[in-house]
């Protein structure tokens, strides 16, 4: 199985758990991804998930204006954000330990 | 991965309740946008900022300000290389960008094909609009016809479906190849032409003032009874405040070019009437036919009289003839002027003499008038065709079986005394 697929399921977390480091522009939270070994998710596909993330609320936006190029727009969880971070995080701790006790026995 | 997946499908309905619940969000969309500069960021947004088309405008723009700071961001990176092939070789093609961007952000996905065109559209009708609007209200304030002007401001409602729902910037018309086009025509920055179409641009707060005097006068040109220069300065003072702030307000928000381009059309084919009337109104006065008579006896004011040849019925010339109107009043053809290739003179002027008197002309020796003696003349005598009526005149015998006077006047016609001129030697 493709990494970039398993990737489509745990990108909102993936990208929760980087903003949760700290406030960030799409392209650090790209980078941020990649630091951390996530080598194959798209640029794209980030700001996509970026974008679905603000539009349901989990994450406020403010804009800073940069003196070499565009203004940046920076993207800071709030509550809800940080809620559902601590939700889905607990699921996939669960989960991965399930796969991981699956894949040991197989 | 079920538990997972009840994850994702709940975050697509949550999306309008959260929306509201985060009112601390900053207004995004009033932030300055910098333009990048350079053409390969320019051309990879546009193609992405198409494959988006069928998204609100609004969602469109947002996801533009991340990806352009992105793409420009990585144009730096890339440093003098950065050309719209390299950023395909790291990003993929602008579509494969927009399919990925659709499905992480939860997009429904790209319309099918037929929907592509039919999405520009609206911004090709805004277009169609706004230059019917433009180019007919300009020729019909040329032309004077206010039913026309008004009939091409209809115009402008082609380019309502799209700016009620386009940004500011009107994202979807400057997409249109043709605007694209006639935006990379313009001089390059550095030019010498660039330099001197930038000066006139920046006179433009000028032509805001200029086009708020126009208005004024045209309000009374159209409405006023007075045109007097005070009531026009008056009014110009409301309005130049009005034509500022729409000047400013069109370089922030595109779309009011929609209605301030077809009405500085109009002002400007306004100031070329008056600019244009100012010149000719001399002329015009002068050869205005209802303050300048012409001399002498014209028919239907387009042929001009100049000697009367009188027959009797059987088309012999008569000579020595005086003629009069129904008033008694002599009739006198003599316009007392000749012309000759534009040359003219005076005839000398002289107590009516009887007809026929021959014509003045003009004698380009002597610069002046010359006298022509009527020359011989066959003319074609219509046939009467009520007989009786002639008779008593070719009869001078039967006059004399009812003698009458001669003063008496004809039985129909009022009593009228005509006077003989004296003879003259002229």
């Amino acid at each position: 199985m493709d990494t970039s697929q398993l990737l489509k399921g745990v990108l909102d977390l993936a990208v929760l758990a980087v903003l949760d480091r700290g406030d960030g522009y799409g392209y650090e939270v790209v980078r941020g991804l990649r630091a951390a070994g996530l080598n194959e998710v798209g640029d794209a596909s980030v700001y996509g998930t970026l974008r679905r993330l603000y539009n349901a609320g989990l994450l406020t936006s403010y804009v800073v204006p940069s003196d070499e190029g565009p203004h940046r727009k920076y993207y800071s969880m709030n509550a809800p954000g940080k809620a559902r971070l601590r939700e889905t995080s607990e699921q996939w701790l669960a989960f991965a330990k399930t796969m991981e006790s699956l894949v040991k026995v197989a | 991965m079920s538990d997972q997946e009840k994850k994702q499908e709940s975050a697509g309905p949550t999306a309008a309740k959260g929306e509201e619940a985060v009112p601390t969000t900053m207004p995004i969309t009033e932030a300055p946008t910098v333009k990048v500069a350079r053409p390969a960021v320019e051309d990879y947004l546009a193609g992405i900022r198409g494959e988006l088309a069928d998204l609100p405008a609004t969602e469109v723009s947002e996801i533009l300000d991340d990806v352009g700071a992105h793409l420009s961001e990585l144009a730096a990176e890339l440093g003098e290389g950065a050309d719209t092939a390299a950023l395909t070789a790291r990003l993929g093609s602008p579509s494969a960008y927009a399919a990925e961007l659709r499905a992480a952000a939860g997009y429904p996905p790209k319309p099918a094909a037929q929907a592509a065109p039919a999405s520009s559209t609206p911004a090709r009708l805004a277009l169609i609009g706004l230059l019917v609007s433009t180019v007919g209200m300009t020729l019909g304030t040329l032309a004077f016809e206010p039913a026309f002007v008004l009939l091409c401001a209809l115009a402008v409602l082609l380019a309502v479906p799209l700016l009620t729902r386009d940004g500011p910037r009107v994202p979807s018309v400057a997409a249109l190849p043709a605007v694209q086009n006639f935006l990379n025509a313009r001089p390059k920055v550095g030019s010498t032409w660039r330099s001197s179409t930038d000066f006139v641009a920046s006179l433009q707060p000028a032509w805001w003032l200029l086009r708020a005097f126009v208005a004024a006068g045209l309000v009374f040109a159209v409405f006023g009874t007075s045109t007097g220069l005070t009531a026009v300065l008056l009014l110009f003072l409301v309005v130049a405040p009005v034509s500022v702030l729409l000047g400013f307000a069109s370089r922030r928000d595109r779309r009011w070019l929609w209605a301030v381009v077809p009405l500085n059309g109009v002002a400007a084919a306004a100031m070329l009437l008056v600019a244009g009337s100012g010149l000719a109104s001399p002329v015009q006065e002068y050869s205005s036919p209802a303050s300048y008579s012409q001399p002498g006896l014209w028919l239907d004011g387009a042929r001009e009289i100049e000697d009367i040849r009188p027959v009797d019925a059987q088309g012999q010339p008569l000579s020595d003839i005086y003629l009069f109107d129904q008033n008694g009043q002599a009739i006198d053809v003599s316009s007392q002027r000749c012309y000759e290739d534009g040359r003219s003179s005076y005839a000398p002027s002289v107590a009516p003499r009887p007809y026929p008197r021959g014509t003045s002309q003009f004698d380009p020796t002597t610069g002046e008038c010359r006298h022509v003696p009527p020359a011989p003349l066959v003319v074609a005598v219509p046939q009467p065709t009520a007989q009786p009526t002639a008779t008593p005149m070719t009869a001078p015998p039967s006059m004399s079986v009812a003698p009458q006077p001669t003063t008496a006047p004809p039985a129909s016609g009022p009593p009228v005394t005509t006077v003989k001129p004296p003879p003259t030697t002229g």
